[in-house]
């Protein structure tokens, strides 16, 4: 079917260093599927996301072994500027994806689509889209380097979202943000997923990955120890003894087994922990 | 509806005008600038021309409407002018040891404390002062009627590479950044002990955990945004597109052509003091 | 290694980025140096940095528009041009050759010192008739008063604040180069110089990372 990116057989390994980040890594990630990597830090989630995006090795420098495809095609075949607008990227620093030259948010978003040469009347339909998409609109005026963490990664996110890319890159968006500021950048991440968009995800906030994913990847020591749908990964005690956090539906479902209740499935969200235990409860098996 | 409110309006005609017709008056100014400071036979040495000439950016900065602001800015270099006149005046007796300098006024304090006003001091201070009283003025005009923005798109279209307009446009954002990041940095590490006051050594100590942590947060940061550029398209090699639009005010022609006549004057002045 | 170098890969979008940050630090120097009372400009650092480690025209441009937009503000910058672009390409050609590490530093330096004095002098002589308002200046005027020449003034003061300067500078930046992670420092045109024995995975000094955690909060 459409595999929108390809890892074959990829290992990747830092300039000056013996060991790989990443090793022997295989991924097909799906269009329109939601892949939610996790692991400990360290494991080479972050170098998996630059991989894909082609930053490794180009910007890291370092060896890559083993083929990387994006949309069919070898990333090293793509011309200057072309990736940009199939695969979008955000980092874990709002502050760091903010351009510096232009004094409003409206211009800021522009700003990639003034660089690809887009007509004035497309850029201005383009932003208000993007604007209203990250709910930023009511900023469009603001100075960038004024806005909130939150705000700003929003603004990040709009000014990916604005090229419009087939494929989204996300590396921790939230990591570096305030309560307020993370739940703004996931109603985003919900929309997204609404609107069937192939996303790769890194997240350490489970209980969230284990809402928008559909499939996931653990990842410890550069390689992936575990690949396949969120249900069957997440819902999985094993993996604690990896330093894999479950989702909390999730440890509460292992917990309620594991004394005696009978549960259809294990829940790893909200959702599926007040059908699948409110069922047992109703059943009468406690 | 966004597109038009980033535009730049501005009501005075002058203010309003094409940025490259702002470079050229500037330009103007200066080689007449140049030429009038050579006048100065005529007038037994001073260049009164030359001084007259500053009044013609006092003019220019009233005429466009920026009074206030070209006033304020005008302090430090005010500041130097008076520095380097009364050095001038002051201390350098002649030009050549050779020739005895000339005194046009001494205050007979004492035998060891005479402050003497030279003669040649004084022409050589006037004339060195108004240079840069004159060359930086007209500077300040140009910067407090045109933003960066306007300028960097001017320079743009006649064909700036977008890369050196985006350099120049960042390095003044990145002054206030960091600026903001050296308090922080520096308050933090009070906190933690470090001496900021005290003899100059432990002062000059004092620089390094300030500077040292602060360079090396925003090359990590600068890692990062090679990599959002580069997102974002800075090396497409296509044409870009930009939302700002420049107009001409009308004036150019005008203002150029006003300076241009000085500068020819002045010129036509300077052969026939040359020549008589 | 010999390698050729061209503008073209000095030039690369990390420099472009680069530069800004020198401008900045270089401001910024200037200023830390004025809150903490020092007697010098200390506005070289970001020169000397970018030249060390992108090469002597990324160096000079940083030179060149440091001055440019401080000028902006205090046009009388405007003139001190020459002297920030030369540190600038100086450093940087020596750079190139290597001659920042062991003990080619004193030589560098030397010669980094004497070109940026016989840069800066004959600005502050013609421009100023010898005295620019600065502190340091002052002095100039004293030994002015006292019946030395200008040109006799003007150098033995510049050279005592501008090599001070000069040597803070350099420190500042070596520093700072020592502290830079090898991983970071090979994507420069000239970071490979400065590895030597680090390891990729090199950590910065414990304080210098307590504080810029601090900085990020």
């Amino acid at each position: 079917m459409g595999a929108v990116i390809e890892l074959k057989n990829v290992s990747y390994k830092y300039p000056l260093t013996d060991t790989p980040a990443i090793r022997n890594f295989n991924l097909s990630v799906e269009k329109g599927s939601f892949w939610g990597v996790i692991g400990p830090n360290g494991s080479g989630k972050t170098t998996l996301c630059a991989i894909m995006r082609g930053f490794a090795p180009s910007f890291y420098k370092g060896e890559l072994e083993g083929e990387v495809l994006v949309e069919g095609k070898r990333i090293d075949e793509y011309a200057e500027g072309e990736l940009s607008l199939r695969v979008g990227y955000v980092f874990q620093n709002p502050f760091n994806q903010i351009s510096g030259v232009k004094d409003t948010v409206f211009e800021e978003v522009a700003y990639g689509l003034e660089n690809f040469g887009v007509s004035t009347d497309e850029i201005e339909e383009r932003v208000i889209r993007a604007m209203k998409l990250t709910d930023i609109e009511h900023l469009a005026m603001k100075k960038p380097f004024e806005l909130s963490g939150g705000q700003q990664q929003r603004m990040a996110l709009a000014s990916c979202l604005v090229l419009e890319p087939d494929i989204l890159i996300i590396d921790e968006p939230t990591s570096q943000l305030d309560p307020e500021g993370t739940e703004s950048v996931f109603k985003i991440i919900e929309q997204l997923k609404k609107e069937k968009r192939t996303v790769v995800l890194v997240e350490h906030k489970i209980d969230l990955i284990a809402e928008y994913a559909d499939n996931i990847v653990v990842m410890k020591d550069g390689t992936a120890i575990r690949s396949g749908s969120k249900q069957e990964i997440l819902s999985d005690i094993s993996l604690e003894a990896e330093g894999i956090q479950l989702p909390q539906y999730a440890l509460l479902g292992n917990e309620l087994i594991k004394r005696g209740m009978k549960l259809d499935y294990i829940p790893i969200t909200e959702q599926q922990a007040i059908e699948v235990i409110g069922k047992a409860i109703k059943g009468g098996d406690c | 509806m966004y597109i038009e409110q980033i535009q730049i309006r501005k009501d005075n005609k002058i203010a309003a005008m094409d940025p490259i017709a702002k470079l050229w008056v500037v330009l103007l100014y200066f080689v007449t600038n140049a030429v009038l400071a050579g006048i100065s036979e005529p007038f037994g040495g001073y260049s009164p021309l030359l001084y007259a000439w500053f009044l013609a950016v006092i003019i220019l900065a009233a005429v466009t409407g920026i009074m206030k602001k070209f006033l304020k800015a005008m302090g430090v270099v005010a500041t130097i002018f008076i520095i380097v006149f009364l050095v001038q005046a002051f201390i350098v007796e002649t030009p050549d040891p050779e020739i005895p300098g000339v005194i046009l006024w001494r205050w007979n304090i004492s035998s060891a404390f005479h402050p003497t006003i030279w003669e040649y001091g004084l022409q050589n201070g006037l004339k060195l002062g108004f240079n840069i009283l004159n060359g930086a003025s007209i500077f300040v005009w140009l910067f407090q009627c045109t933003q960066n923005k306007e300028l960097s798109r001017a320079l743009e279209d006649r064909g700036m590479n977008y890369k050196v307009v985006y350099v120049f446009l960042s390095s003044m954002e990145m002054i206030g950044v960091l600026n903001k990041k050296s308090q922080t940095i520096m308050n933090a590490q009070r906190a933690r002990g470090v001496e900021t006051e005290g003899n100059m050594l432990v002062r000059a100590k004092a620089f390094f955990p300030t500077m040292v942590p602060l360079v090396l947060s925003s090359i990590t940061d600068m890692e990062e945004r090679v990599l959002t550029m580069e997102s974002k398209g800075f090396n497409a090699p296509c044409a870009k597109t930009h939302l700002l639009v420049l107009h001409k005010s009308g004036a150019e022609k005008m203002m150029i052509a006003i300076f241009a006549v000085f500068f020819v004057i002045s010129v036509i002045g300077r052969v026939l003091v040359w020549v008589l | 290694m010999k390698k050729t170098y061209s503008i073209k890969d000095d030039f690369s979008t990390l420099a472009m980025l680069f530069i800004p940050l020198g401008v900045a630090i270089n401001f910024v120097g200037g200023q830390v140096a004025s809150l903490l009372k020092l007697p010098v400009y200390l506005d070289c650092i970001g020169t000397v940095l970018t030249a060390m480690l992108s090469g002597p025209w990324v160096g000079a441009v940083t030179g060149l528009l440091t001055n440019v937009v401080t000028g902006i503000a205090n046009p009388v910058n405007f003139w001190f041009i020459p002297v920030n672009v030369v540190v600038g390409l100086v450093v940087g050609f020596l750079a190139r050759k290597d001659m920042w590490r062991g003990w080619k530093l004193i030589i560098s330096f030397i010669i980094m010192d004497l070109v940026s004095l016989f840069v800066s002098t004959p600005i502050v002589v013609y421009v100023y008739g010898g005295v620019t308002g600065s502190g340091t200046s002052l002095l100039t005027a004293v030994l002015m008063a006292t019946g030395q020449s200008i040109w006799a003034s003007v150098f033995s003061v510049e050279i005592i604040w501008t090599t001070l300067d000069r040597v803070l500078s350099y420190l500042v930046a070596y520093l700072i180069i020592k502290v830079i992670p090898a991983k970071t420092l090979v994507k420069f045109s000239l970071g490979e110089f400065y590895i030597g024995k680090k390891t990729a995975a090199a950590a910065p000094v414990e304080e210098v990372k307590d504080a810029f955690e601090e900085a990020n909060k």
